[in-house]
């Protein structure tokens, strides 16, 4: 279970900065991008969600500032910040590499011969 | 709408923005969901759904914004430190007289501190390195009450009692008895011999201080022998390093001491250097010790009159120390008894047994000059860096009333009232910062003169500036610029805006006040250091011009030596009369302010003893012309002639306390004493003395008489009496007669004590050192505390006449002269030392108390030295208002009332 959570909290982080990447975003915005984006794969709680964007502030991955919503309303806009795109890079490229490994042995028909 | 977009600016509200955050998202997914198609309600409903545990949201994002927030706030009040620090920094540069002043004085405050710590730690604190449980040490010291029934102390014993403490105290305390000697003469390897200090030990030293040889091997039982030549020695470590090439085969090398070889035997461990202040080089058995001649020929070991050794004893943990008091007591009742039962000469009665720390400073003992001018020093170094703060708090408080419109307009700018207080902070720690530096060199160069003048020839174990007077040093200075900072702190902080910015003060009010308190501190403490310095010059100038029965300035003193080859001082004599410039030359017994001979008894022609003079008496033996060759001079009757020699009737001359002592009114001359043995010949007296000193510049009068040398009393029959020195009185200047005598005989000696031939000044010039020390140290302590006084004072002044310059400006304006306008601040400044004044005068004579041992011949409340002191210090209060009271009288009343 904690295993579970750990990889959890750490594949949402990707999906929020992966979010953020098109530009600032409300939090509203994000949960609404990543639900689109995966087709309902995964179910993510918003309050999850807002957690991740305040612990990446924290940790200066992103930063937040008030501003007016597209319908006039006082609204948390969220940006990524130098930090959190280069986080964002190096992430995304050891969870491709991840998945292909995973994939590949999924993928293979047949033990490989021993050298 | 303004509220809510810059509310994060002036103070964030993390909660709120929480609740506004999750507000705005369940009304966003609820228009969403509406959109898609659900009702209100339900999309509510989901919406909520959706979000998930609401307070364990606003608990870890609550968690995490705080955090975030406080590491913003550190931040940023640490950019705001590097700002004040690198501010302070900057405006400490733009002014740097007040910079560097203020530096100066708190260094000269701090490093005197330091420096005079560095001596007193030695004197008083510190307990000689090196030794297992210092603590477990005692000095054995007796206190002894005379006839007159008045008490002292003394740590020092005849050997026959010290042997009687040793062997009564040994059962339960490891003791020891030891003996120090300082410039002895120690040559290495044929070199010329050097004079170093020796201790002279019983074999038990060193196991019971718990130290152990650090090569070779400890003294042992056969080292307990006494009268048997010594054969071997311990050395020191540095001594090892330095002379024997710090090789283990040192040990077993031949070393030269005081004139007889021996082997070193062991090296003392390293911080191993002895009991007394100075460092100890060579240790030797006690036994073998042959530097003192009993004129009767008998070892100086079964003498019951010389006072030469102390003696150490171990308490051992969980045994009561006054159970040593107890068996030092019981030893002292059988030497007493020893003492009679062999005829020993009486002693004094014993009180009681004290044991005391190893430090001497510590013991019951009389405060010697050392440790009075030691003390004084302590006290005179805080008194000094107490002005120093004050001075610098001045400063301070100076310099942030002249900035009081810059200060002002920061705290109108918001900034808070705290950071102001920070600002005045950092500038004071960067003062104490630099001066802690500064004072430190002025403490390595301070401490090196110190060392010299208050305890000459000790080579101490540590530099004037170790690791501990550093710490000690730098603490000291933090702690001070931030004491110095207070009073400008509070002033700072209570600046009052409205009128500042305007510049209508008109009223230094508080902060002029504690202007003045911290100039009546100096004042007061300036006019302490004035009467002292006034006591002590009025000292050193009655000793310099006291009639000290001797004429040092003109005689010669030529010592006997034991050496094979060298000249006879009869011949010495027959040669030295040839010599133009002298006008007589006398041989004597012993050499005067060296040795005196004793007379322990005294009888009535009848032969009844004479009670009137215990503990005896001191004499003189020498030729008829010796009281004109030192220069003492005869009052009535006649001096001795060529015919009253060997065979011919005893006659003496009586000094002046002598012939009171024995007859009191009666008329001395053609009296009649008997010396030592009630049969000897009876001495007539056929002439008085004036009183002499003996040993010392300042000592109560010694009853002496004085006996042709012919006529010495316990002359060995048949022999000519041993003549030890030879006086020599020269017409003029003698320096250039001590050097042909010491030519002639081959005296090569470089210091006093290893001289043959000494001028008498030469022996007594090191006596006056203690009061022109302490005369120096006293005077230039009172310039610099008077110079910073005048600089306050002067601050001050200047300081109300701007504050005044309107009220002054109307004033002249209205028919005032200038002449009463600076009356008038003349006058200010006067009134303004007397509160600290009248302070002053009663700290001085609490200060000339602890003087006392200095005094000569002056009341610790002499009325000269404190008038003298008020009219120096009500001369430096008109030098330091007349700059202020000139500025003021040139003010233009016309320009000074235009200015608002």
């Amino acid at each position: 279970m904690a295993d579970q959570l750990s990889l959890m909290q750490g594949t949402l982080d990707v999906l929020v900065l992966k979010a953020l990447s098109w530009g600032p975003q409300h939090g509203h915005a994000v949960a609404r991008a990543i639900r689109a984006a995966t087709g309902g794969t995964f179910e993510v709680l918003d309050g999850s969600l807002y957690a991740a964007l305040h612990r990446l502030e924290e940790q200066d991955c992103v930063d937040s500032e008030w501003g007016l919503s597209p319908k006039g309303k006082q609204a948390r806009f969220y940006r990524l910040t130098a930090r959190g795109r280069r986080r964002l890079q190096t992430e995304s490229t050891q969870w491709q590499r991840y998945a292909d490994a995973v994939s590949m042995m999924l993928g293979a028909s047949a033990l490989p011969a021993e050298a | 709408m303004f509220d809510a977009r810059y509310r994060d600016f002036i103070r964030p509200n993390p909660r709120r923005e929480l609740e506004d955050e999750l507000r705005f998202h369940l009304d966003a997914e609820t228009e969403a969901l509406v959109a898609e198609g659900l009702s209100r309600d339900e999309a509510r409903r989901q919406a909520i759904a959706r979000f998930g545990d609401v307070d364990k949201f606003l608990g870890d994002c609550g968690a995490s914004d705080r955090r975030r927030l406080r590491r913003k706030r550190r931040a940023l009040s640490f950019d705001a430190f590097k700002q004040d620090a690198a501010y302070a920094f900057r405006s400490l540069l733009r002014r740097p007289a007040f910079t560097i002043t203020a530096i100066l004085v708190l260094a000269l405050g701090i490093g005197a501190n330091a420096a005079v710590l560095s001596v007193v730690d030695h004197v008083f604190v510190r307990p000689p390195a090196g030794i297992r449980a210092p603590n477990e040490i005692k000095r054995v010291y007796v206190e002894r009450q005379d006839k007159h029934g008045s008490t002292y102390y003394r740590d020092a014993f005849t050997m026959p009692e010290a042997r009687i403490i040793d062997s009564t105290l040994r059962g339960t305390f490891p003791t020891t008895i030891f003996l120090t000697r300082r410039a002895v003469p120690v040559a290495v390897s044929g070199g010329a011999p050097r004079p170093l200090t020796g201790a002279w030990v019983t074999p038990t030293y060193f196991s019971v201080l718990g130290v152990r040889p650090l090569i070779g091997s400890d003294f042992d039982r056969e080292d307990a022998r006494l009268g048997v030549s010594p054969t071997s020695a311990i050395v020191s470590w540095s001594f090892w390093q330095r002379e024997l090439g710090a090789q283990p085969s040192a040990i077993g090398r031949t070393i030269v001491v005081d004139g007889s070889p021996v082997t070193v035997r062991g090296i003392a461990p390293r911080g191993f250097a002895g009991l007394d202040l100075g460092v100890t080089d060579v240790w030797l058995p006690l036994g073998g010790l042959t530097a003192f001649k009993i004129t009767d020929g008998s070892p100086w070991y079964d003498n019951w009159g010389l006072v030469a050794v102390r003696v150490l004893a171990r308490v051992p943990p969980g045994v009561d120390g006054r159970r040593l008091e107890a068996r030092i007591e019981q030893a002292m009742d059988i030497a007493a008894r020893v003492r009679a039962a062999v005829g020993g000469p009486p002693g004094f009665r014993v009180v009681r047994g004290i044991a005391a720390p190893i430090l001497v400073s510590r013991g019951p003992g009389q405060v010697s000059r050392s440790e009075a001018i030691a003390a004084a020093l302590a006290g005179l170094a805080f008194l000094l860096l107490i002005i120093a703060i004050a001075n610098v708090g001045n400063l301070l408080l100076g310099r942030s009333l002249d900035r009081r419109r810059e200060l002002a307009l920061r705290l109108a700018l918001g900034m808070s009232r705290a950071r102001l207080a920070v600002g005045v902070m950092i500038e004071s720690t960067l003062i104490a910062i630099a001066a802690s530096f500064a004072s430190l060199i002025l403490a390595a160069w301070i401490g090196r003169i110190l060392r010299a003048m208050i305890l000459p020839g000790v080579v101490l174990a540590t530099g004037p500036v170790d690791l501990r007077i550093a710490v000690i040093t730098f603490g000291a200075a933090l702690l001070t610029g931030g004491l110095a900072a207070i009073v400008p702190l509070a002033s700072s902080v209570r600046v009052d805006l409205v009128a500042m910015l305007k510049g209508t003060v008109r009223d230094g009010g508080a902060r002029s006040r504690g202007r003045s308190i911290l100039v009546g501190v100096q004042v007061g403490l300036s006019l302490t250091l004035l009467v002292g310095t006034g006591l002590i010059a009025r000292s050193l100038y009655n000793i310099r011009t006291d009639d000290l029965g001797i004429d040092v300035e003109r005689g010669i003193i030529v010592l006997a030596s034991d050496s094979p080859g060298t000249m006879p001082l009869a011949d010495i004599q027959r040669i030295v009369k040839t010599y133009p410039g002298v006008t007589n030359a006398a041989l004597a017994a012993e050499a005067p302010l060296y040795a005196q001979l004793g007379a322990r008894h005294l009888f009535t022609p009848a032969g009844d003893t004479i009670r009137t003079i215990e503990p005896g008496s001191g004499f003189v033996a020498a030729e008829p012309s010796y009281l004109s060759a030192i220069g003492t001079r005869l009052i009535r009757g006649r001096g001795f002639t060529a015919d009253d020699g060997a065979g011919a009737p005893a006659v003496m001359i009586a000094s002046e306390e002598f012939a009171r002592r024995l007859w009191g009114a009666k008329d001395p001359l053609g009296q009649c004493v008997r010396v030592e043995v009630a049969t000897n010949p009876c001495y007539t007296v056929i002439g008085i003395a004036e009183n002499a000193r003996v040993f010392d510049l300042v000592e109560d009068p010694r009853p002496t008489f004085y006996v042709p040398l012919q006529q010495l009393p316990y002359a060995p029959v048949g022999h000519s009496p041993p003549a030890n020195a030879l006086v020599v009185r020269a017409a003029g200047d003698p320096t250039a007669l001590i050097a042909r005598i010491r030519a002639l005989v081959g005296d090569t000696g470089t210091t006093i004590r290893t001289r043959r031939v000494v001028g008498m000044h030469e022996m007594l010039e090191p006596r006056y050192q203690p009061w022109e020390f302490a005369a120096r140290l006293f005077g230039g302590f009172a310039v610099v505390a008077i110079v910073l006084t005048i600089v306050g004072l002067n601050g001050v002044l200047s300081y109300l006449v701007s504050i005044r310059r309107r009220e002054l400006g109307i004033r002249m304006a209205l028919g005032a002269t200038r002449s009463r306008v600076l009356n008038a601040i003349l006058r200010e400044g006067v009134t303004k030392i007397v509160a600290g004044a009248i302070a002053g005068i009663l700290l001085s004579l609490v200060v000339a108390r602890a003087l006392r041992p200095l005094l000569f011949h002056v009341s610790p409340h002499d009325p000269l030295a404190m008038f003298a002191a008020i009219l120096i210090l009500v001369a430096c209060a008109l030098l330091a208002s007349l700059l202020p009271g000139l500025r003021a009288m040139t003010i233009s009343p016309s320009s000074a009332l235009r200015e608002e």
